[in-house]
């Protein structure tokens, strides 16, 4: 097993061999009354997960991780922190390959090296009973992938070796918790505009051509904003936008 | 068409502004199309349908129609608290978390509201049973809309 992290002031560690999902960890912690800040990582996971049921192979030599957070807000404000950690992972990732590469965020939270994909965001909140209330918790589910990846996805796959980084997942995952915390004190401190400024400086896609699936089906347009509640703004062909809060982004063939 | 496209975002936002400012009506218009966004008493008491305004805003009255308040003002209405897509499912092809005519208890998860891949359970409000469904499966929501009636 590896060394500790070494982690921000205020974060604590759940340093597990296996889990099922770290994702899954730090939600049951939430339920339990676990500090803010508690930051579940595992060196593999049994059953990590994507969005809406998608699995996450989970071998050891790559990053999961979860952290847990108690922020005082709404459930549409707390969906922003998606971006914060975006953002985050982009800055690591950027700065452990060799200079050339490009790093790119994909609406909303994945984030590319040379448009494939390296890492996966998944976030999951619980609402008090009271309507209009604030989220209990926040866990913030980060998969990159360091050593490996998965062949066949979907959107197609890359990890930090294959791209000419050589990090270990320890210096990887501390480097991500220091980013995350930057980013949250500017989050917390100055809203989301900053955030979302500094996220559009990443964003893959902007202004160009991109097919969204929905759950139900496909669209295609310009991606021609992104909304201050962190919504992609699609130009339809026809001359309507229409606002995406869900959905996958793939560029236009 | 463009007089016949229901801009709702234009609509939120008019709305927001409204209570806001505190003003009662705001009126706005770009490219021939013209959407006036106003409170009176009318929509704020519940049942009192209809007279508010004039034909050529049919867009606002839609938006603003009487019955989705009526609706909000009940106990056991169950509201999105943000703007998202639902899911009635836990997963993909899992049956719905719950049905009409099913007792559920306070804090039971009822659906799931997703933005910008944060995941979002919706916990019963009270308990009692679900009596009305009003969302389908992986349609937007709205902020505030309500999504099931639990009497």
């Amino acid at each position: 097993m590896s060394d500790a992290l070494d982690l921000p002031p205020g974060f604590t560690l759940l340093r597990l061999a296996e889990i099922d999902s770290t994702n899954e960890e730090a939600r049951r912690l939430g339920e339990a009354g676990a500090a803010a800040y508690t930051f579940v990582w595992a060196e593999r996971q049994s059953g990590g997960r994507g969005r809406r049921g998608r699995s996450w192979i989970s071998p050891v030599g790559n990053g999961y991780c979860s952290l847990l957070l108690r922020p005082d807000v709404a459930p549409g404000v707390a969906a922003q922190v998606s971006f914060v950690a975006a953002l985050a992972v982009a800055e690591t990732i950027a700065s452990l390959l060799p200079v050339g590469r490009k790093v790119a965020c994909k609406w909303p939270n994945d984030v590319l090296v040379d448009g494939l994909k390296i890492s996966g965001i998944l976030l999951e909140s619980r609402m008090g009973r009271q309507p209009g209330g604030r989220v209990d918790w926040l866990v913030v589910g980060v998969g990159i992938n360091i050593a490996s990846f998965p062949p066949g996805t979907d959107y197609p796959a890359t990890a930090l070796h294959e791209a000419g980084g050589a990090a270990p997942v320890e210096q990887v995952l501390e480097a991500y918790a220091v980013r995350m915390a930057h980013w949250l004190k500017i989050w917390r401190d100055d809203g989301f505009a900053p955030v979302r400024q500094a996220w559009l400086r990443w964003a893959d896609g902007l202004g160009g051509k991109v097919v969204v699936r929905l759950a139900d089906r496909t669209i295609e347009g310009i991606f021609s904003a992104l909304d201050d509640s962190g919504a992609l703004i699609l130009s339809l062909p026809d001359g309507r936008e229409r606002t995406v809060t869900a959905g996958d982004v793939f560029p236009a063939a | 068409m463009p007089k016949l496209t229901i801009d709702k975002n234009m609509i939120r936002e008019l709305a927001e502004l409204l209570a806001e400012t505190g003003l009662n009506e705001i009126e706005w218009s770009e490219g021939g199309v013209q959407l006036r966004v106003a409170r009176s008493t009318t929509l704020i008491a519940p049942l009192a349908a209809a007279p508010l305004p004039a034909p050529a805003h049919p867009a606002a009255v839609a938006e603003t129609a009487p019955g989705h308040n009526d609706l909000g003002a009940h106990p056991g209405a169950v509201k999105s608290p943000m703007v998202g897509t639902v899911y009635v499912a836990a997963e993909p092809g899992n049956p719905p978390l719950v049905r009409v005519g099913d007792r559920v208890e306070p804090g039971q998860t009822l659906l799931i509201v997703e933005a910008m891949k944060t995941m979002n359970p919706i916990p019963a409000p009270r308990g009692g049973m679900i009596t009305q469904i009003l969302v389908e499966n992986q349609m937007p929501v709205e902020y505030g809309q309500v999504m099931m009636l639990i009497e």
